[in-house]
C-alpha cells in the first residue's frame, strides 16, 4: 500500500504542472477551452511577453527544447455574438488595415477620403467604417467623417441590383449628384455574400469604381 | 494476509497488469489553437461550391508521410465534392514530384482548375515522457502516461495563375492520456455528468477536430472563391452558387 | 493491495449514486458560474477600457492635440457590440475625470446635448434628419455648440482577446475633417495596477516598473527558521518511554535560487537549540527545494515548495542520552548532572513541504530520517521498510 502511494506521488510535479493545462479535461470544459486564444512560442518570446510567468532561457541553452503555450482569455465567448459578426470583428483591425493600406498605396495623391461600410447589421457596419476611417487618418491621409448619401429612389433601385452593377452605378450617381468632387475618393467596404466574413473593398474616384480586393 | 490456494499471491501482480491493460484506454483531448476555433459561417451541408473546379494538393512532410497525405487529400476531396465542387487531388512527395494524373499542365483553359488548394503539415511541438510511461507500467496504468503534440496545417489557395487568394495556418493540439485510471474516471463522467457536446471519450476528439478543420477549410476556400470573383471583375459570377447577401450599397444609416 | 482494490471498488460504486443527484445541481452550478463569469468579464472590460483611456490621455499629455485650451464635445462613446449603455456611462465618467485631472491636455469638455440627438434641419436642399454632430452648421446656427468647434468620438470594440479603442477628433466644419485619430489595443497596454488617474505613465514606464518589481526580489535571502522537531515515541513494550521532549531550533543561513525565477532554490543554515538543564546543540543543514505550484515564484500568490535536505545535529546534555544505543539509566542521568556531559552527533535526512508568501514568510512541515540511529528511545512515525522517518518537524520562516 505504501509502495503504491509512493508510486502515485512520484509523478506529482508533472501533474501539478498539468493543472494549468488549458486543454479540456477534468478541470476545464470544451467551451472554456475554446474561449482561450493559445499560441505556441519559444521560451525567449514568452519571457519577453510574460516576464513574471516565464523564466528567461539560460544563456547556454537547455537540454531538450523548451517552448511555451501562451493562452489569453477571449473577452467574449464565441457564442455571445452571431458567428459572422464575431468572425469579422475578431480580425477587424487586421482586415481593415490591409484594405486601407492597399487603398492608400493605390491612390497616393492628395485626396480627401470618405469611407462607408455595407453590412447587414448597421451596428457592425458602423464599427467597420469607424475602423477604416481611423486607420486611414493614422496613415496620414485626409479623411472626412462625411458619407455621401443618395436619395431614397436611387437606393431602392440599387438594392435590387447585383454587386457588380450596384457599386459602379452608385459611384456614377455620387458624381452626378455632386456628392463627391474630383478631389474626393470614396472607399466602400462590404461583404458580397452572406456566407463570408471577409471584407471586400472598392474605391470610387471621379465617377469610376474600381474593385481593390 | 493469508494465502488462498485459489488466488495465490505471486500471481496477483500478473493479473493486475492484465486487468490494467484490459481496462486501460486512451483518452485523447483536442484543443484548437490558432484559427481552428474561429467561427464558421458557411454551412458545409449545402452546395457552396457548385460548378467550382478545385485541385487539392497535399504535400508529404516529416510529419505527414505519403500514405497519410493521400488519406488527407481523399478526405478533403470528399468534403468539397459533397459541397458541389469537382475535385482533383495531387499528392506531392518530398522530392517535389506530384501524382502522374496532374503532372502535366492542362492544355485547355476549360481543364484548368478554378482554385488550387495546397496543404502542408508540420509538427510544432511534441512531448512524450519515458519516465511517465515507466510509472504508468509500474502502477498498472493507474498513473496515466501523457503524450502531447501540436501540429500546424498551412493552407494556401491560389488561382490557376498562381496568385495567392487566401492563406492561413491552422494549429491544433492533441493530448493523449493512456491509463485505466483516467479512462475509468472520464468514461464515468461522460456517462453520468457530461452533456453530449462535452464528452471526451470515444470518437469525440475525431468529431470535434473534423468539424473544426473541415469547417475552416471550407470557409477559406469560399473566401478565396469570392476574392477570385472580385479580382476577375465577376467574370465567372454565374458559376457561384446564389445566396442572399448584402449585394448593393444602401447607406441608409446616417454617417457616423 | 486487496485493501486498495476494495477502496477503489467502493469509490466507483459510490459515484453513480452521488452523480445522479449531482446532475441537476451541476446544471444550476454551471448557470451560476456563467453568470458570475459574465460579471467578471464586464469588470475586466471596464478596467481594460479605463487602461486604454489612460493611455490615450497620457499620449495627449506628451503631445497635445491642441496648442491651447480648446472646447471639445464628447460626441459619441460606443461600447463593443453586444454590450449595453452601462459600460458607455462608466467610460464617459472615467474619461471626464481624466480630462479634469489633466488640464495640460488642453482639452476642455463642452456640454452639447443636441450633438448626439437627432436634429431636423430644413434648408434649400431639402429637409435633413441627422445627428446633431453630423450637421454642425445646423447646430451652429441654433447656437447649440457651446463654442465648441471639435467633436471627440470614442469607439470600443472587442476583437478576440483584445479590447480596441479608436479615438478620433473631428472638426465641426461642413466637411467634417478628422484632425486626430488614434487606435489603441489592450494587447499592448499595461496592467491596470500600475496606473493612477492623476499620475499617468506610459506603457513602457509601466512595464519597466513591473520588471523592476520582478527583478527587485533579491537573489540571495537570509532565512530565519523557528522550528520544532518532535521525535517518535519508542514502540510500546520498550523499556524506554517518552524520554525526548520536542526540540526547539533557531536556524539562520543563506538561500539562493539555483535557477531563474526561483523554481529551484538551495539553502545552507546553521542552527542552535538550548533548554536549561536539558540540552544544548547545534546543527548544520543544507536543503534543495523545488517550486511545485508553478514554474516561477509568484509576486502575489503563495508558492508551494517541496524540499529535501540533509543535516548534521550535535547535542550535549541529558537529552543526548536518548540518542544513544543504550537505554538511559539513572546512573547515566546522574553522571550527566555531575558534568560528565553526554554527547550525541548524528546525521539526518529530511523531506518536506513549505508554503511561502512573497519570499518573505513561510511555513514548512517535514519528516526526517536518522539513518544511523539505533536508539531504543526513538520510534518511527512512518516505516516503509527501506525508509523510516523518526522525526516530524514544523517551522516558520522569515526571509530578509
Amino acid at each position: 500500500m505504501e509502495t503504491l502511494l509512493l508510486i502515485l506521488l512520484l509523478p506529482m510535479p508533472d501533474y501539478l504542472g498539468r493543472a494549468f493545462d488549458p486543454s479540456p479535461g477534468l478541470w476545464q470544459s470544451k467551451e472554456e477551452a475554446r474561449s482561450l486564444e493559445c499560441r505556441r512560442m519559444s521560451q525567449a518570446q514568452a519571457h519577453e511577453l510574460y516576464p513574471g510567468q516565464v523564466p528567461e532561457p539560460p544563456p547556454r541553452g537547455e537540454f531538450g527544447a523548451t517552448d511555451a503555450l501562451a493562452c489569453s482569455q477571449r473577452i467574449l465567448s464565441p457564442s455571445e455574438r452571431k458567428a459572422r459578426d464575431e468572425a469579422l470583428l475578431a480580425t477587424l483591425r487586421q482586415s481593415v488595415g490591409e484594405l486601407t493600406e492597399q487603398a492608400s498605396a493605390t491612390y497616393p495623391g492628395e485626396l480627401t477620403w470618405q469611407v462607408d461600410a455595407f453590412y447587414p447589421d448597421p451596428v457592425v457596419a458602423s464599427k467597420v467604417a469607424v475602423a477604416a476611417r481611423t486607420d486611414l487618418a493614422e496613415r496620414g491621409r485626409k479623411v472626412s467623417d462625411r458619407v455621401p448619401v443618395l436619395a431614397a429612389g436611387d437606393i431602392s433601385v440599387l438594392a435590387h441590383l447585383p454587386a457588380k452593377q450596384a457599386y459602379p452605378l452608385a459611384c456614377r450617381r455620387y458624381r452626378a449628384q455632386h456628392l463627391l468632387s474630383e478631389k474626393d475618393a470614396f472607399l466602400g467596404l462590404m461583404i458580397l455574400d452572406a456566407r463570408e466574413f471577409q471584407l471586400h473593398a472598392g474605391v470610387c474616384l471621379a465617377g469610376e469604381w474600381k474593385w481593390l480586393r | 494476509m493469508t494465502e488462498s490456494p485459489l488466488w495465490p499471491r505471486p500471481h496477483i501482480p500478473r493479473i493486475s497488469w492484465l486487468l490494467g491493460l484490459l481496462l486501460s484506454g486512451c483518452v485523447s483531448v483536442y484543443q484548437p489553437l490558432v484559427s481552428l476555433q474561429r467561427p464558421v459561417v458557411l454551412d458545409p451541408e449545402l452546395a457552396n461550391f457548385e460548378g467550382l473546379k478545385l485541385l487539392v494538393r497535399c504535400h508529404q512532410s516529416d510529419y505527414l508521410d505519403y500514405l497519410d497525405a493521400q488519406r488527407l487529400c481523399g478526405k478533403v476531396r470528399t468534403m468539397f465534392a459533397n459541397q458541389g465542387a469537382g475535385v482533383e487531388v495531387d499528392v506531392v512527395r518530398r522530392s517535389g514530384a506530384g501524382s502522374a494524373a496532374v503532372a502535366e499542365e492542362p492544355s485547355s483553359p476549360a481543364a484548368k482548375p478554378d482554385l488550387i488548394l495546397e496543404l502542408k503539415s508540420r509538427l510544432v511541438h511534441s512531448e512524450n515522457s519515458k519516465l511517465l510511461w515507466g510509472i504508468c507500467f509500474i502502477s498498472f496504468t493507474l498513473v496515466p502516461a501523457i503524450t502531447e503534440y501540436t501540429f500546424s496545417q498551412e493552407v494556401a489557395i491560389r488561382d490557376p495563375e498562381g496568385f495567392l487568394l487566401a492563406s492561413d495556418e491552422l494549429q491544433g493540439r492533441f493530448v493523449r492520456y493512456f491509463g485505466a485510471g483516467t479512462w475509468v474516471v472520464n468514461k464515468t463522467l461522460d456517462w453520468l455528468v457530461r452533456a453530449e457536446p462535452d464528452k471526451l471519450t470515444g470518437s469525440a476528439v475525431n468529431q470535434d477536430f473534423s468539424k473544426d478543420f473541415y469547417g475552416q477549410l471550407s470557409q477559406l476556400a469560399f473566401h478565396a472563391r469570392m476574392r477570385s470573383l472580385v479580382l476577375h471583375s465577376f467574370e465567372n459570377e454565374v458559376k457561384a452558387a446564389a445566396a442572399p447577401g448584402p449585394a448593393s450599397p444602401a447607406p441608409a444609416s446616417p454617417p457616423k | 493491495m486487496r485493501r486498495a482494490l476494495a477502496i477503489l471498488s467502493l469509490a466507483l460504486a459510490a459515484i453513480p449514486a452521488g452523480a445522479l443527484a449531482a446532475v441537476d445541481t451541476a446544471a444550476e452550478a454551471r448557470a451560476a458560474q456563467v453568470e458570475a463569469l459574465r460579471g467578471e468579464i464586464a469588470n475586466q472590460i471596464q478596467l481594460q477600457a479605463y487602461d486604454l483611456l489612460d493611455e490615450l490621455v497620457y499620449g495627449w499629455l506628451q503631445q497635445p492635440v491642441f496648442p491651447i485650451d480648446t472646447p471639445v464635445v464628447l460626441a459619441d462613446v460606443s461600447a463593443p457590440v453586444g454590450f449595453g449603455s452601462g459600460l458607455q456611462a462608466l467610460i464617459e465618467t472615467h474619461f471626464t475625470s481624466l480630462i479634469i485631472k489633466n488640464p495640460a491636455t488642453h482639452v476642455v469638455l463642452a456640454h452639447c446635448p443636441q450633438c448626439s440627438a437627432l436634429v431636423v434641419h430644413s434648408g434649400a436642399k431639402g429637409t435633413v434628419v441627422a445627428r446633431g454632430v453630423d450637421e454642425p452648421e445646423a447646430l451652429s446656427s441654433a447656437g447649440a455648440l457651446s463654442g465648441a468647434k471639435h467633436a471627440l468620438f470614442l469607439d470600443f470594440e472587442v476583437e478576440g482577446s483584445s479590447l480596441v479603442l479608436r479615438a478620433r477628433v473631428t472638426s465641426l466644419q461642413p466637411a467634417l475633417p478628422i484632425v486626430y485619430a488614434r487606435t489603441l489595443s489592450s494587447s499592448t497596454s499595461s496592467p491596470a495596477l500600475l496606473r493612477g488617474g492623476d499620475r499617468l505613465k506610459s506603457a513602457a514606464e509601466a512595464r519597466q516598473e513591473y520588471l523592476d518589481a520582478l527583478a527587485g526580489r533579491s537573489v540571495y535571502l537570509i532565512p530565519l527558521h523557528f522550528g520544532l522537531r518532535s521525535y517518535a515515541s519508542p514502540p510500546s513494550g520498550s523499556t524506554a518511554q517518552g524520554l525526548i521532549a520536542p526540540l526547539f531550533w533557531l536556524e539562520a543561513g543563506v538561500e539562493a535560487p539555483l535557477t531563474q525565477a526561483r523554481a529551484w532554490t538551495g539553502s545552507f543554515t546553521l542552527g542552535a537549540t538550548w533548554a536549561p538543564m536539558s540540552h544544548a546543540g547545534w546543527m548544520a543543514q543544507v536543503r534543495v527545494a523545488r517550486l511545485l505550484s508553478g514554474t516561477v515564484s509568484s509576486l502575489t500568490l503563495p508558492d508551494l515548495y517541496g524540499f529535501v535536505g540533509a543535516s548534521i545535529i550535535s547535542l550535549n546534555g541529558s537529552t543526548a542520552l536518548a540518542f544513544s544505543e543504550n537505554v538511559p539509566s539513572i546512573e547515566n542521568i546522574i553522571a550527566a548532572d555531575r558534568k560528565t556531559d553526554p554527547h550525541a552527533i548524528f546525521p539526518a535526512l529530511q523531506v518536506g513541504l513549505e508554503l511561502r508568501v512573497k519570499n518573505r514568510i513561510g511555513v514548512a512541515v517535514f519528516l526526517e530520517n536518522l539513518p544511523t540511529m539505533n536508539s531504543p528511545s526513538i520510534g518511527k512515525y512512518l516505516d516503509y521498510s527501506i525508509l523510516q522517518f523518526q522525526t516530524f518537524g514544523a517551522e516558520v520562516t522569515f526571509c530578509f
